[in-house]
This record gives structure tokens, sequence and C-alpha cells, in this order.
């Protein structure tokens, strides 16, 4: 309980007129204090009655819309109070979890946020709107309700706490397949199809000419009565050399969940299944202007974990900036619309956000102006991420496959992760794949699963849906060539729902 | 304009508010609610809508109306008590005492009325206008003022009653120790007040449940000691 300035104040005067009872030998004036100290214990013990009745009447719920939210999404938190009529004031500051901010930006304190119950009022809502920046679960406290009659006040917990996890964003289900049919792209046992040196026995077949005595099996040849020699099935692991596209089509997307991001998880998910099964693995990625990285065949740990590292690390290259702003998408098709990424970036309608900056962008930057020490010491990091290791003339992803297969003396399993924005390109990517014999598999992001606001017309994005889906059965029936879509799993069972429905109405139409 | 101003207070909160004074540190005490039409109507509706909704005991019958409206000018009657015990006891020099004690009070509040009331009583015992038996009968009206100002809007027996005990024990400590000394009078008086507010906060704690259970607190951390 803590006085207010009003009964200090009164409690002040009760002490001066003691003092002045004392000080001109007025017993009189001291009548004065006793009444006044009581009239103010008066006052308490009926504040603490009343602030005792609104502590057991009073229930406080904070209601999340959801309990789960991805990482920058908004929601609604609805605060309902309600008590028994009480003469009391009351003031209800919800208790927000410390890694959420209001969304509305005119409300940027939480004194701001508190809610009064006038005396007498018996229910109160308020609904706030909230983001949540920071991933997690986040638990709410409980609201704090300040009582007060003028006297005196009390700040009091109520309320429930419930608890709301924040995820991360990124692909949440990934849909690897064709034609909306599911697909693995994982490897298992490589069958090599021959027989040699290994553990694992094959066959046991009679003794040729030609067979080093060492490969007798001397148990066999007894119990048989011949010469006999035992073959094992012959040891390989299977080479892959894994291509990302990560030019500027790639960025298209909501935050998060680009193409490449997608692309990105299956990719990390071929590397560990090559870490698991000890197949040798290399890494390429291809920018606008040539081969941004490349990472050697090798079975070293540290191998999968620069290549790892590196498929983190993959940004669009484009030399516009910024792929993304806020929720909403970017496309590669609209340029003009994008905003600027350096520093902060917003929208009238979303929040201020932090989006990095481009290595390009930063270096130029850097080379401007007059250069301090800070950006001389900042400079070579950004540098060295803008640098390409092979700068290619014309198509940067065939001359990276080029350039990539013309130096295997192995046959390596090339997989080119990659989207449907340039056909042309990729065909010639895949010929050049084929004129060297390797197989191939192709990943394809279809750009309609990630335009934005692509799938508010589903009659036409089916229509480019099939169309990409016509692109990738060419390509699948290329010998050697393997081509699959990787896409969000939820979009394409709408466009796929869709699609149902339209030869559904298609067909009734038909019977009629 | 007293009596206008009583009409115009039936809201929940407690009228002693409705003199004026400072409002309190967050700036939204009754006192400032009072201060503004709007907010008086607002709450005088949200009671009306509470009764309505049986939300209240009271009722609506015309007894309960009548005893609302006569306990919500208790205060109204108290301050004019006190006008009557000055004019009863000193004459014309204490109406006008008595008068400027209500004026104190309809801008001030009960604390400063009852101050102001006790200084003027002072200069007229000084000026030799009363006797002891006149001194008696102010302090009744004050003392009157007092115990109205705590309970005038709930009239509730176990805060008047409170209010009362406090009067007469802090009076007769006052009365009893002053025969010995003022100075301890004093003290003692003051003592006793701060005594009986700090009493009545730790209660408000205990049952609020704000104080931290220790014996609770030594229960949660000895797993995660004993795990460790």
């Amino acid at each position: 309980m803590r006085p207010t300035r009003r009964s200090l104040e009164s409690g002040l005067l009760a002490v001066l007129l003691a003092a002045l009872a004392v000080l001109f030998d007025q017993p009189i004036l001291l009548g004065a204090t006793a009444t006044i100290g009581a009239f103010l214990v008066g006052r308490q013990y009926r504040f603490v009655r009343a602030v005792t009745g609104v502590n057991d009447t009073l229930t406080v719920e904070q209601s999340p819309t959801t309990a789960s939210v991805r990482r920058d999404d908004s929601i609604d938190v609805t605060i309902v109070a309600s008590l028994e009529p009480s003469p009391l004031a009351l003031e209800l500051s919800p208790g927000l979890p410390t890694g959420v901010t209001v969304a509305d930006t005119t409300e940027s304190t939480a004194d701001e946020l508190e809610f009064a119950l006038e005396p007498g009022e018996t229910r109160a809502t308020r609904t706030v709107t909230v983001t949540c920046p920071v991933v997690g679960r986040q638990p709410f406290e409980p609201a704090t309700v300040t009582a007060t009659d003028g006297w005196f006040t009390e700040s009091i917990p109520a309320g429930s706490t419930p608890t709301i996890t924040v995820e991360p964003r990124g692909p949440r289900t990934v849909h690897v397949g064709a034609g909306g049919d599911r697909a693995s792209v994982v490897q298992g046992r490589h069958d090599s199809g021959r027989t040699g040196s290994g553990l694992t026995p094959a066959e046991l077949r009679e003794y040729v000419p030609g067979d080093t005595v060492a490969r007798i099996d001397w148990n066999a040849t007894a119990r048989l009565s011949t010469p006999h020699v035992r073959e094992y099935e012959s040891e390989t692991d299977r080479p892959t050399v894994l291509l990302v596209d990560h030019r500027d089509p790639l960025g298209t997307g909501p935050t998060d969940e680009t193409k490449l991001d997608y692309l990105r998880d299956v990719a990390l998910t071929i590397v560990r299944s090559a870490r698991e099964l000890g197949d040798p693995l290399a890494l390429v990625t291809v920018g606008e202007e040539g081969i941004t990285e490349r990472v050697s065949l090798s079975t070293e740990p540290a191998q999968y974990r620069r290549i790892r590292t590196r498929l983190f690390d993959l940004e669009p290259t484009a030399g516009e900036p910024s792929r993304s702003i806020g929720p909403e998408a970017s496309s590669p098709r609209s340029k003009r619309e994008r905003l600027p990424s350096a520093s902060l970036v917003g929208t009238a309608s979303a929040t201020l956000r932090f989006e990095p900056t481009p290595a390009s962008e930063a270096v130029r930057t850097l080379d401007g102006g007059e250069r301090d020490a800070f950006g001389r010491t900042l400079r070579p990091f950004y540098a060295d991420r803008r640098r390409y290791r092979e700068r290619t003339d014309g198509d940067p992803l065939a001359a990276a496959v080029r350039s990539t297969l013309e130096d295997r003396r192995s046959s390596p399993w090339l997989i080119l992760c990659t989207d449907d924005a340039s056909p042309r390109e990729l065909r010639d990517a895949i010929r050049i794949a084929r004129e060297r014999d390797r197989e191939l598999l192709v990943l394809l992001a279809p750009t309609v699963l990630f335009e934005p606001g692509e799938l508010s017309d589903l009659e036409a994005a089916y229509e480019s849906y099939l169309a990409f889906e016509e692109f990738r059965r060419h390509l699948d029936g290329l010998d050697g060539v393997t081509a699959l879509e990787v896409a969000p799993d939820d979009r394409i069972a709408t466009l796929l729902a869709a699609g149902r429905e339209r030869r559904r109405a298609a067909v009734a139409e038909g019977e009629r | 304009m007293i009596g206008d101003r009583g009409n115009s207070s039936s809201d929940w909160a407690d009228s002693s508010d409705d003199h004026g004074g400072t409002s309190d540190d967050r700036g939204h005490s009754n006192a400032d609610r009072d201060r503004s039409g709007s907010g008086r109507e607002h709450a005088n509706e949200n009671r009306r809508n509470a009764i309505e909704d049986g939300g209240a005991d009271v009722g609506s019958t015309v007894g309960a109306s009548i005893f609302a409206w006569v306990r919500d000018r208790l205060e109204t009657a108290a301050a004019l008590v006190v006008v009557g015990c000055f004019t009863v006891a000193f004459g014309p020099p204490g109406a006008l005492a008595g008068i400027t004690t209500a004026i104190v009070w309809y801008a001030l509040g009960v604390p400063y009325a009852l101050a102001v009331g006790h200084v003027l009583l002072v200069v007229l015992v000084a000026g030799d206008f009363g006797s002891g038996i006149d001194v008696a009968i102010v302090i009744t009206g004050f003392v009157t003022l007092c115990v109205v100002g705590v309970g005038a809007a709930r009239a509730s027996f176990p805060e008047v009653f409170v209010a009362l005990c406090a009067v007469i024990g802090s009076g007769a400590i006052a009365w009893g120790v002053s025969d010995r000394s003022l100075p301890i009078a004093a003290a003692v008086t003051l003592l006793s007040l701060f005594g009986a507010s700090y009493v009545l906060h730790r209660y408000e704690l205990v049952a609020l449940e704000l104080v931290p259970d220790s014996n609770h607190e030594t229960t949660e951390t000895t797993p995660s000691e004993t795990e460790l």
C-alpha cells in the first residue's frame, strides 16, 4: 500500500499541528492531530477492505489469439477484466512477455497500454496487437492491477499467464516431388553393380584361370573339393556435386521463405545424407556473374561443415539490394517494388526492421567518401565476401556446369538446385551435363508458388503451375536426368486442390 | 451552495473526495474524476447499471433510494453540525468560525477543515469567548465530521467503528499524557497513529498474499540443489 500525495499532505498536516501544539502549549491542537490521524487510519482501513474485496472478485484473462506464431508475426492479445462493483478506481496493465513488442507504434510504452475500470464498472476489455521478434517460448506475466481511492494505492498481480511459442521463420514443410507427388532425394545404399574387394560376401564361384591365388577361399575349396573363389560386394561411394544457383530470381518469396531458402533446406538434407554415408561431396554456388564458391570433393568431416556453413551463408547475388521486406515478398520481375535494404527499412503498416546490407553495396559505401579507421578495418571482410571465384561471360549456370564437370575424372552425380525463371539457360546447362554422360538431378523451385499474391487467383496460378509441370516433365524425360519440384507443401496442396476442383467442374459441365 | 453540491455526490466514490484537494500521483484520483461532470455522470450511470444488473443489494425501492440520498449527504450534514456546534458554543464569533471551517471543508476536504477548525477553536478559547464545555461541544462536531468523512458513502459499521475508536483512543492518549507533558503526549499520539497505520499496512500485505513466503522459496530451491 502506498499513500498518495493527498494522504501524505494530510499526514504532514497532523504532524505540523502536533508540533504547533507543543510550540504554543495548546493541547487543543493535539486534538486536531488525533482527529486527522484517526481520519487517515479510518480511510486506510476502508481502503484495505475495498482492495481485499477487489482481490477476491477480480478475474483477468490474457488471451492471445494463437499459442504459436512465427517470428515477426503479429497477434492480438485480448485482456478481459471482470469484478464485482467496487468503490475503487482500477488501472490494469497487461503482463506482456518481454520478448514481444506492441505493434501499434502510437503505444510505444507499457504505461500507454494501461486501461481503467471506473468505480462501479464490472467489466473491461482491451485488445493489443503485438509482434514477436524473438524466437522461443514467451510466457506472459500476470497483469498488474493498480487500485486507488484517491488516498491510497496498491498494485496487485492478477490474471492468467499463458505462453506463446514463437517459431523461427523459414521453410516449414518442404515438398519435394513430381507433379504434387512426393519423392525422396536422400540417398540410401548405393548399388554399384560390381563385385570386388569388400566385406559383404556376394557369391561363391569356381576358380577360373586368371584369378589370383590369394582370392581362393580355402574353406570352400576343402568343402567342395574344387578350387572356389568368394566374391565380395564391391565397396563404393557416390561422388556428388551440389550446384546451387543463388542468383537474383532465387530470392523470390516471403522473408525467409524464398526459393533459395527451400532449396537450401533440401541441399542441407543432401549434405547430411552424404555425411552419414561417407559420400564425397562438392559444392559449387553460382551467382549473377559466375561461380561464387567452389568446395572440392572430399569426405573430410570439416568438408561437410564447410559446405553447410556456405549453404547457410548463401544469399541472392542481385546487383539490386534486398530480396524482400517484411512479411510481403519481393519479386524479381518487379524490382521497382523493392525497397533499399540497407539499414532501417519500413512501410507505413509495418514496423521498422533491420535487413542485412549486401556485400557489394557495403563495399561501394566503404569505397566512397572519407575512409576512417573503422571503414578501413571493415572493408576487407565485405570485399572478400563479394569476390567471385570465376567470372563468366554469358550464362553463368551453363558455364558453371561446364567448369565443374570438366575437372572431374570420376563421374560425380550432379545435383542442380535452381528455379524455372530461365528455362533456356537451364536447358543449356542440362545439355552440357548430358554431353558428358553425367547423371543429373534437377531440383526446381516453381516461381508460381513463391510469387507474392500469385495464389490469390487460383485459376491463373494453376495454369502457371501446369506450364511449370510441363517443363519439369520435359526435363525429367531426358536421358539421365531426374527433375523434381521443391515447394512449400501447403501452397502446392492448395494449388492442386484448386486443379482437382476445376477438373471436377469440367467433368460435370461435360456431362450436362 | 453546499446543498446543491450534495445533489451530485451520489457516485460510488466517496463523497468526501468531492472537496477538491490535491490529486494523487497518478493523476486520476477520485477527486479528479469527481471534478468533471462527465466523470460523475459516468460513475452514476455505472452504478445504476450495476444496480439494474442485480450487482447491488440496495435494490431500487423508494426506501433504499431515500437511504442512499441521506447517506450521500451525511458529510454535508456533518459540516453543518460543526457550524451549529461553533454557534451554540461561542455565539456569533463561533458561527463565523464554523462557516470558515465549512468553507475550508468544501474547498480542501476533511483534514484541512479539522486543522483550521481546531486553530479557530484555539483562537476563540484564547479570546475568552467560551468555557471548557463549549470546547467539548465543538470537538464533538469535529469528531462527527471525522467519522462521517471516513464512512460517509458506504456507512458500513466496521469503518465507522474503526474511525471512532481511533479518535477516542488517540484523543484519550493525548488528554491523559498532556497532564504530565505536552511533548510526550504529542509523541505518543503520533506513534500510536503511525503504529495503527503500519499494522493495517502489514495486514493488507498478508490479506493480498503479497508477502513472499520464505518457507515456500526454500522448498523450491532444495530439489535443484539436490540435483546439482
